[in-house]
């Protein structure tokens, strides 16, 4: 303690380096590590494999091509998998319900990460049941497995086996249909890129109903190499369409590169990339070499300022290995002090940003970085003590030290500046990024997701009665929730351009007072939009038929009939279809060759937006055309008094409940 | 026990070479307190650094117990030199990070002393040098004359054959210095040889024999008695 407390500035700016660079490291590696991991804990994993498009087709069944981005397949793609591959030794396929309640007693829930799925998914996966057997499980219809946390929500307890649910879509209309629990599953491990909350009994027919998409699993039978099985379940499409269609091309992903490799818009779980492992790997190397460069030069500093009492110790008797241990035993107080403060760093750190995964179970990598970072400061430490040449003679080598102070004193300063330049470079790119986005000002905007038709029908009216309460200042609505990509990519036809199948374009739908809300300003046209057409006239115009569309239109009354369709182009979107000048789209006219003729139809460029990167900070900005739609907007957008938040809640809750007593 | 021959010194720069010590030839017995003298820059102190085997002679000859050293590599003088030889120095030289004990105790720790004879001999070190009464203290909390009483405790310690003094009282007055000399002139009764090198003529009145240096080389070398009958 004599040598800490004599030296403690010193030791004081080492302690804290050291530290900051195990807290980055263990951070980085315990992240890394996890994110290696997923799905790794099945005993199959190796043989299992998830079957996606990888380009799309267009077959018969299909009114358009297939949308690419979604990690679940139309059930027509998986049938001829159970006979016509032998290679592929079990199937499960997990389909999601859309737009259900849970009912227990009298209490609602809305159905949350649920899934359809057969007694299959229980021998192809490791998931540990802590209630019910695994033997026997979904070989009727109508059996529930829940989440441990979910049997807590729902029934207070996890003895719940043989309890009843009710399961209501939302046009049933009966009283919905019962399920019995026949099992409580624990929580699903961190590193699974699936986290269900409810598993639903199924059979097989209803998982292949043709208008259902499916997840679907393959385990292989180990000698079948999956590229190859790729190659044949390919060549078997393309021999098997019809003239005039196209086939589309398949791709197997191994079950454990799912979470980092595949990015599809309908993932099970919120997956990671490996661009994020680099950055996170790169930022805690970064800080480990300037913690190492600035342990060397406080260490020489240190060596130079101690030459006289070195010499002492030398003339006194001491050799190479005396002046090493007693700088070793000077290092490893430093160093064990660090690891202590870098452990708690971790610890807090780790608590602050809410990672999901649990750095105390790490005790191995704890132990293998406190080994290296002990081995590696240590040497760290004794390096300038073996580089430089001491000689016992008093008189010499005063002025050397001088000068190497100098020069440690403005390499520190010359790294501190770097470091203190790429913190700035990096805190203004995260916030150009943020400021990117739409409605930056997040704390003021709420964003409800995933509403059944019922709500979306009366939004007009759900809007009138929330906006009288002061604390909600402006409600919208929109297609596609904030952090995801629009659902729809169809060919279009643009005024000056060929029209072309192959040329698709992605549509989304927004209320015309989403500009509004997010504060977002044109390059080009004016974005005082119109009311768009009314749920009542899109509700008639659901056809696939023109014709008959155009009847049920007709019959409406003509207070709906009349509005225009009016398109909003984001940047690359302009670009795409040929504009140099955003100003020059405006007034073109566009028309999106949609699955119902009806909707979308032609009608003029009103204005052009930047990208508003609406997704997330690591895809491409893609090209999309921004048409209203309320039929589509399924998710509410609700700017409330920030400063008010606690009452606005409160006020919007009352106001839903009001219009929808039976959803919660 | 110490014997050089035709020992020169030169320190060569880029521009200049400075010829310290000129085919120096000198002799020392067991036992003897010699005291070296001279104006600044004779080549005393780069004397002392080579008998003491902190550093080597351009040329010539140094036996040490019949052992030529001249032409040892830092590291073998280093060796040679752990317990037979040490220093006593004008500012002292101590660690102010260690303690009056820790400082007496460090060429027992490098010779690897037992933690008990350890601590004996260096108790007994502080006793003798009347210094035991302050053995917590740290070199700063202590007047010029008491660290050097520690020096010269830290430098007996090992019980050197040959002990070293670059001007020993230079930073001291006049009663405290007289003080170290007697305790200088005491080790030296007891047997431990003494070379010293001194501005001070009463100081070198202590030694056996003076030996005068300049530019280098030695013109002068009186006996004890001999010295105390040169008027100044």
């Amino acid at each position: 303690m004599n040598i800490l407390s004599r030296k403690n500035k010193w030791a004081a700016i080492n302690i804290i380096g050291i530290a900051i660079a195990f807290a980055s490291v263990f951070f980085a590696s315990s992240y890394i590590k996890h994110e290696l991991s997923f799905d790794k804990f099945h005993t199959k994993a190796e043989q299992i494999y998830r079957l996606n498009i990888d380009k799309p087709g267009k077959v018969g069944f299909m009114q358009t091509t297939d949308n690419v981005n979604t990690a679940s397949l139309n059930a027509h793609y998986i049938k001829d998998l159970y006979d016509k591959f032998p290679g592929v030794e079990q199937i499960v396929l997990m389909v999601k319900p859309f737009n259900y309640t849970l009912k227990i007693k009298d209490q609602i829930y809305p159905l949350e990460n649920a899934y359809y799925t057969d007694h299959s998914f229980f021998t192809l996966f490791d998931f540990k049941l802590i209630q019910g057997n695994k033997e026997g499980l979904f070989q009727q219809l109508y059996e529930v497995v829940i989440s441990k946390e979910s049997a807590l929500k729902y029934f207070g307890s996890t003895d719940v086996i043989g309890k009843e649910l009710t399961l209501k879509g939302e046009f049933d209309s009966n009283g919905g249909t019962i399920y019995t629990v026949k099992g409580v599953f624990d929580e699903f491990p961190s590193n699974s890129h699936m986290k269900p909350d409810v598993l639903l009994s199924s059979n097989l027919e209803t998982l292949r109903n043709p208008y259902g998409h499916a997840f679907t699993y393959l385990l292989l039978h180990p000698d079948v190499k999956p590229d190859q099985l790729e190659v044949s379940l390919n060549k078997h499409w393309k021999e098997n369409v019809a003239e005039a269609e196209v086939s589309p091309t398949f791709k197997l992903m191994n079950l454990r590169e799912i979470h980092l490799k595949s990015h599809k818009k309908d993932e099970l779980g919120s997956n990671g990339t490996i661009k994020t492992i680099w950055v996170i790997m790169s930022g805690a190397i970064i800080i480990l070499l300037i913690a190492m460069i600035n342990y060397f030069n406080l260490n020489t500093v240190q060596l130079n300022s101690d030459l006289n009492n070195l010499k002492i110790k030398i003339i006194n008797g001491a050799n190479l290995l005396d002046l090493s241990l007693s700088q070793i035993k000077k290092s490893s107080i430093q160093i064990s002090l660090s690891i202590i403060i870098g452990t708690i760093l971790t610890f807090i750190f780790d608590r602050f940003i809410e990672f999901n995964f649990m750095i105390k179970d790490e005790g191995v990598l704890f132990i293998f970085l406190v080994l290296f970072f002990i081995v590696l400061f240590g040497a760290i430490s004794l390096l300038p003590l073996q580089t430089k040449k001491i000689s016992s003679n008093l008189s010499n080598q005063k002025e050397e030290g001088s000068k190497k102070f100098i020069i440690s004193l403005v390499c520190q300063f010359t790294l501190s500046i770097v470091a203190l330049v790429l913190t700035i470079v990096l805190h203004q790119q995260i916030s150009k990024i943020q400021n990117f986005h739409p409605g930056k000002d997040k704390e003021s905007i709420i964003t409800i997701t995933e509403f059944p038709y019922a709500a979306i029908s009366k939004f007009d009216l759900f809007k009138e009665k929330a906006l009288k309460y002061p604390e909600i200042q402006m409600i919208s609505s929109t297609m596609m929730p904030p952090g995801t990509t629009p659902d729809f990519v169809y060919p279009f036809e643009m005024e000056g351009m060929d029209k072309s199948e192959n040329n698709t374009i992605s549509i989304n739908s927004i209320d015309h007072e989403f500009f509004k809300l997010f504060d977002i300003k044109a390059l080009a046209g004016d974005l005082n939009l119109k009311s768009g057409s009314s749920y009542m006239w899109e509700s008639a115009a659901i056809s696939p038929n023109e014709e008959s569309a155009t009847k049920n239109i007709n019959n409406l009354d003509p207070s709906y009939r009349n509005f225009k369709e009016q398109y909003i182009l984001n940047e690359s979107a302009s670009k795409k279809l040929g504009f140099k000048n955003p100003q020059d789209a405006i007034g073109k006219q566009f028309k999106y060759n949609f699955i119902s003729p009806t909707y979308f139809k032609q009608g003029e460029i009103v204005a052009v937006i930047k990208d508003l990167h609406y997704a997330d900070m690591f895809s491409e900005e893609k090209a999309e055309v921004i048409g209203l739609k309320r039929i589509f907007n399924s998710t509410f957008l609700v700017k409330i008094d920030k400063n008010n938040t606690s009452k606005a809640l409160q006020n919007l809750q009352e106001t839903w409940s009001q219009l929808f007593p039976d959803q919660p | 026990m110490i014997k050089i021959e035709n020992l020169s010194k030169v320190f060569r720069t880029e521009e200049v070479e400075t010829t310290a010590l000129n085919k120096v030839n000198l002799e020392i017995k067991e036992g003897e307190f010699v005291a070296i003298m001279g104006p600044s820059g004779c080549g005393k102190s780069t004397l002392l650094n080579i008998l003491g085997m902190l550093d080597s002679p351009t040329s010539g000859k140094y036996h040490f117990y019949n052992n030529e050293v001249s032409k040892l590599k830092e590291k073998q003088r280093n060796k040679f030199r752990k317990g037979n030889i040490n220093f006593v120095f004008q500012s002292f030289n101590l660690i102010d990070e260690l303690s009056v004990y820790k400082n007496v105790e460090l060429p027992l720790k490098y010779l690897r002393y037992d933690f008990g004879k350890k601590k004996k001999r260096v108790l007994e070190m502080l006793d003798r040098m009347k210094i035991g009464h302050r053995k917590n203290h740290y070199p700063q909390q202590l007047s010029g004359g008491q660290q050097q009483r520690v020096a010269i405790a830290r430098a007996i310690a090992p019980n050197p054959k040959l002990l070293l003094a670059d001007e020993p009282t230079g930073n001291l007055d006049s009663k405290t210095g007289l003080e170290v000399m007697n305790l200088l002139s005491e080790l030296n009764a007891e047997g431990t040889t003494i070379v010293m090198v001194t501005h001070s003529e009463r100081d070198a009145e202590f030694a056996h024999r003076v030996i005068r240096l300049f530019d280098g080389e030695v013109t002068i070398e009186n006996t004890k008695k001999e010295f105390a009958q040169i008027e100044y």
